[in-house]
């Protein structure tokens, strides 16, 4: 495994904060008892991924922790979610990115689990 | 949203040089409704002379930042952007109408969802998500009590509507361009087997919810052709399925004036 920085030094371009990139998101509500699939996300830092978690309220979705120099680039692909038990209307989660040398980045992502009956003018 | 815009009015600025829902159309109320269409899209669908040729694009809110009412953060704010419709029951979607770059950052102009109809505001780019697109429209005729989906400018379905009571200052139908920004199954007879929410509010204001327009089925088909509603578009619970199938979230809604004749 290679010591070597990636970025930082005299002979490497500057360390940035990790960015967070996504797919669009379906405005479309969800129903409740059903799967709610995350929005293709892609994580990059130039230092180094050292964890990446994903967050519905307390509950953790997802959590990867990278060894060593960490990864540039990591990808959340067709990560679902159940909406069993979830209450209709608005919900969010969270993914959180942290570099190997301690910054990190989130980012927030919204959905609805369909209300029952929203009325309308008619 | 809102009103129709003026003759030669809503050009397109978009930074692609493309065509960002803005068909670019001028209305005139005349004895014939859909006639009444003068102007073309910015699209390649102008020499072909299709006047229903629209580009939408939109995106979600990212954060929690206002729409000003200029490119700046000075300016007065509009309105908070929502992540949520006002019934929770879809994310809320926020409709492109031109770019500005100013002082190297790029903001949008966008259509905003509130009372009274018709608002734009500004945003940063990067508060919104990813943008999507649609090449479908919605168009209502009030005069004709009709309905018509077109996809990229040609004519893919047409269904008599009942609207809302235009005699009756309290629940006319509100004409403008509007979108479609939630779509579910409706448990509610009333609402037939499907339903979309529009961004177009009604002049009744007493409704839960927000007073918002639907498009949606009906338990009481025989009054489809009319104005029986009291703002919604009601279509037979048939073509309100075969809608579902044809446009959603973020598919622009034209609705047009009543004619004076």
């Amino acid at each position: 495994v290679s010591t070597k920085k990636r970025c930082g030094t005299k002979y490497t371009p500057a360390c940035t904060t990790p960015k967070i990139i996504n797919k669009p998101v379906s405005p479309k509500c969800v129903d409740v008892g059903s799967k709610y699939v995350v929005p293709t996300i892609t994580l990059t830092s130039n230092s180094g991924i050292r964890k990446v978690q994903v967050q519905e309220g307390s509950h953790t979705l997802k959590s990867v922790t990278f060894k060593g120099q960490g990864a540039t680039q990591y990808s959340i692909k067709s990560l679902g979610l159940s909406t069993t038990g979830l209450a209709s209307g608005a919900h969010s989660l969270t993914v959180k990115v942290t570099d190997i040398r301690g910054r990190s980045a989130s980012k927030t992502f919204h959905f609805s689990i369909c209300v029952a009956t929203p009325v309308f003018t008619g | 949203m809102g009103t129709p815009p003026a003759p030669g009015g809503a050009a397109d600025h978009s930074s692609k040089g493309r065509a960002r829902n803005r068909a670019v159309l001028a209305f005139v109320v005349g004895a014939v409704a859909v006639s009444a269409v003068l102007g073309a899209s910015t699209t390649g669908a102008q020499a072909e002379n299709l006047p229903y040729a629209v580009t939408t694009d939109f995106a979600v809110a990212q954060v929690a930042k206002p729409a000003y009412v200029s490119p700046s953060t000075h300016a007065k704010v509009l309105k908070g952007l929502s992540f949520f419709t006002p019934d929770h029951e879809a994310l809320q979607t926020y409709r492109f109408v031109k770019s500005q770059r100013v002082k190297n950052v790029l903001w949008e102009e966008i259509d905003v969802p509130m009372r009274p109809n018709g608002q734009t505001g500004w945003v940063e780019r990067s508060w919104l998500g990813p943008v999507q697109t649609v090449h479908t429209l919605v168009v209502v005729d009030i005069a004709t009590e009709s309905l018509a989906v077109y996809n990229r400018g040609k004519q893919i379905f047409t269904a008599p509507v009942g609207t809302g009571h235009q005699s009756d200052p309290t629940w006319p139908t509100p004409s403008g361009h509007y979108w479609i920004a939630e779509e579910f199954p409706s448990k509610d007879a009333f609402y037939g087997p499907w339903a979309f929410g529009t961004t177009d509010y009604a002049t009744d204001t007493d409704f839960p919810d927000g007073s918002i327009v639907g498009i949606h089925g009906t338990n009481e088909p025989w009054l489809i052709p009319g104005d029986p509603s009291h703002g919604c578009v009601r279509l037979k619970d048939a073509d309100i399925l075969k809608l579902k199938t044809l446009v959603g979230i973020g598919t622009p809604v034209w609705i047009l004036p009543p004619t004076s004749s």
